[in-house]
């Protein structure tokens, strides 16, 4: 079975910086999602 | 400008290519990054990597020479106000843009998100890069995993399912496929030795630490007390007990304790035990509490054997090239995380464990009281002797020998080594005892197959790792169940590559995508009804049959990750995905098969009378 090169090409094309708008939307998830894990415990991972 | 720099290759030159990867998560997963990533620029000596890691995991990362670049995720400094002053996170935003502005500005051409978590997604989304692997955002801000080794991540690993590809293998193969699809051949001479005892090399230039508490010209093994979680941390009455015995049964060896501050009390108290025991603790050297990274990496690289539960340690030492014992409690899985190369052990209780069988990280693991001392010193003893580089005795037979056969059957006793490329390559893990083949290590083994021919595109024949004496009744039982769900199974799975495939031809047909007639609509939307109807089936029958558990994570994966712009992309993604589950099946149904054969009764050839004894 010859492995399907598309599924393991990953996402192309991601070179442009997305809008301001989203970056801050972004980075608020980002620290978000960091507090989420510092509070159910980093060494749960 | 300045003009790139062109490495010169076996008369080529080879532009250099800029790749950033995210490693967010503890540091036994950063050594494991390490492994890969060296292995990958010995094949591309072009390749500029810079790692992200958390500040109190970093110290791997800055200890070696050949990253590029460490940026170091201040995570305190970051989100601590948050937690101290409840600071809005609102406010807090402008900090973080501030840590990522340089990341964000520089060209990457490879961004590798290997944490494999939620906030991680959100970062590896915010960095521009010309191509990414690994957990991002979508546009509708749910998690996806753009390509196959992370949807395998999602759907596999982490969901706990069995499965026997080790994790450093996993990251090697993901990073050497995107470099090979994106930038070509690799170098022809590049696979040197990862492991070495520079490793750190950083280290060994800059050590500021006194090292003359070690005696170079002793015998020594290292001993890594603790564990990140209680879980996995041996009791503190087998520690003592095993270092009793050790101490008199190898009389020419020293023993290193290894730990941080948190295993301080650890430590003492092991220590007041062999000393109550008259125990001749002046060959033991403790350095826990006082063990800095570069101490650490260096009593590990110094000793013949490190001896540890599941820590970081043990991939410290795999990289280092010192042999590792593995002392496997709690949730933790040996073929995803266990030491990497030749010749490591792991022992393991066979004693059924609640916590285990319930996946709980809360209970106590009866697992780690009913891996005996003994059995694990006559363990070592073995993995230590000739005995099983000779083969002169089996594992069992040393345990007689040792403790008598009470504990026999208690522990099972694995054998790390990397299997030759015809085999499928990788590492892997093979028991010592005679303990019959469970339907999970079935399992494990034909989903590492089958991920094999999905990504790699080719495998080894099948069964090869399934010997007829391994096959114990309860697992036939078993597998003759399963052989009839997997039949149902692809049933389903055909059927949904006709419904796709029709629907792929529906989508194909119309002339414009927005607009379409209502007999069309119709159409495509009766075919999208009928695929998640077997969706639905497929996941039923999963649930019937956990053994094909992976097949349900993997089809909600695939199908979360289709993606195109137009509906026609959509629909060819869909036909592959269902293409995809269906082929993986039929490996699963030809190892039943394969394994089911070589359990038939086979027909022992008799003499007959008259061949036997010919008539004069």
């Amino acid at each position: 079975m010859a492995a399907d090169m598309d599924k393991l090409k990953g996402s192309v094309g991601s070179e442009t910086l997305v809008d301001p708008h989203t970056v801050e939307k972004l980075i608020q998830h980002f620290l978000n999602a960091l507090i989420a894990e510092q509070t159910e415990g980093e060494d749960s991972k | 400008m300045k003009s790139p720099v062109l490495i010169p290759s076996n008369g080529r030159t080879r532009k250099p290519i800029h790749c950033i990867i995210l490693q967010l998560a503890r540091l036994g997963d950063t050594v494991q990054s390490l492994m890969a990533i060296k292995a990958a620029k010995q094949l591309y000596p072009e390749l500029k990597v810079s790692l992200v890691v958390r500040e109190r995991f970093a110290d791997a990362a800055l200890a070696v020479d050949w990253l590029d670049e460490v940026f170091i995720l201040p995570t305190k400094e970051l989100i601590g106000p948050a937690f101290s002053d409840d600071t809005p996170v609102e406010n807090l935003i402008p900090l973080c843009a501030q840590w990522l502005s340089p990341i964000a500005k520089k060209p990457w051409d490879l961004l590798l998100n290997w944490t494999f978590t939620e906030a991680s997604s959100f970062l590896a989304t915010l960095i521009p890069s010309k191509v990414k692997l690994g957990y991002l955002q979508s546009n509708d801000f749910t998690l996806s995993a753009s390509d196959g080794w992370s949807q395998y991540m999602q759907a596999i690993l982490q969901a706990g399912l069995h499965q026997n590809i080790h994790l450093t293998d996993i990251l090697t193969t993901q990073l050497l496929t995107a470099l090979q699809i994106h930038h070509g051949e690799p170098e022809p001479n590049g696979s040197l030795p990862v492991t070495s005892k520079h490793f750190f090399s950083k280290d060994a230039e800059t050590s500021s630490q006194p090292r003359k508490s070690f005696d170079y010209s002793r015998r020594w093994i290292a001993i890594q007390l603790g564990a990140s979680h209680p879980s996995k941390t041996w009791p503190i009455h087998h520690w003592s007990k095993f270092l009793n015995r050790f101490l008199s049964e190898f009389p020419n060896h020293h023993i290193v304790l290894l730990g941080g501050r948190s295993e301080s009390d650890l430590a003492r108290e092991v220590l007041s035990h062999l000393k109550e025991s008259d125990a001749p603790t002046e060959r033991i050297l403790s350095t826990v509490g006082e063990t800095n990274f570069e101490l650490w990496t260096h009593s590990i690289a110094q000793a013949e054997w490190l001896i540890s539960g599941d820590t970081a340690a043990i991939h410290i030492a795999s990289v280092l090239g010192t042999r590792v014992f593995n002392l496997s409690m709690g949730l933790t899985r040996y073929n995803d995380t266990g030491p990497y190369g030749n010749g490591h052990f792991i022992i393991r209780s066979n004693v059924p464990c609640r916590a285990c069988e319930a996946k709980s990280l809360k209970e106590d693991h009866d697992c780690r009281e009913t891996l005996d001392p003994i059995c694990v010193l006559s363990a070592f003893f073995y993995a230590s002797s000739s005995w099983h580089q000779k083969k002169t005795i089996t594992f069992d037979q040393a345990l007689d020998r040792f403790s008598g056969s009470e504990l026999k059957n208690r522990t099972t006793l694995y054998r790390s080594r990397i299997r030759p490329s015809e085999e499928g390559g990788g590492v892997s893990y093979e028991a010592l005892t005679k303990s019959p083949l469970t339907v999970e290590q079935w399992v494990a083994l034909a989903t590492g197959h089958m991920a094999r021919a999905w990504y790699c595109g080719w495998t080894p024949p099948i069964g090869l790792e399934v010997t007829r004496e391994k096959l114990h009744s309860n697992l036939v039982q078993s597998l003759r169940k399963l052989s009839e769900s997997i039949q149902v199974g692809l049933k389903i799975l055909n059927e949904a590559v006709a419904c796709s495939t029709a629907f792929e031809q529906l989508c194909r047909g119309l002339k414009n995508n927005p607009v379409m007639t209502l007999d069309d609509r119709q159409a495509i939307s009766n075919k999208a009804v009928k695929l998640q109807e077997l969706d639905g089936l497929l996941d039923r029958l999963c649930q019937t049959e956990p053994s094909l558990q992976v097949f349900s994570n993997m089809s909600k994966v695939l199908m979360h990750n289709l993606n195109g712009h137009k509906l026609h992309e959509v629909s060819q993604n869909a036909l592959a995905s269902y293409k995809q589950l269906k082929d993986g099946l039929e490996i699963f149904s030809e190892w039943a098969h394969s394994s089911l054969r070589m359990v038939r009764p086979v027909m022992v050839k008799t003499a007959r009378h008259d061949d036997a004894l010919p008539l004069s």
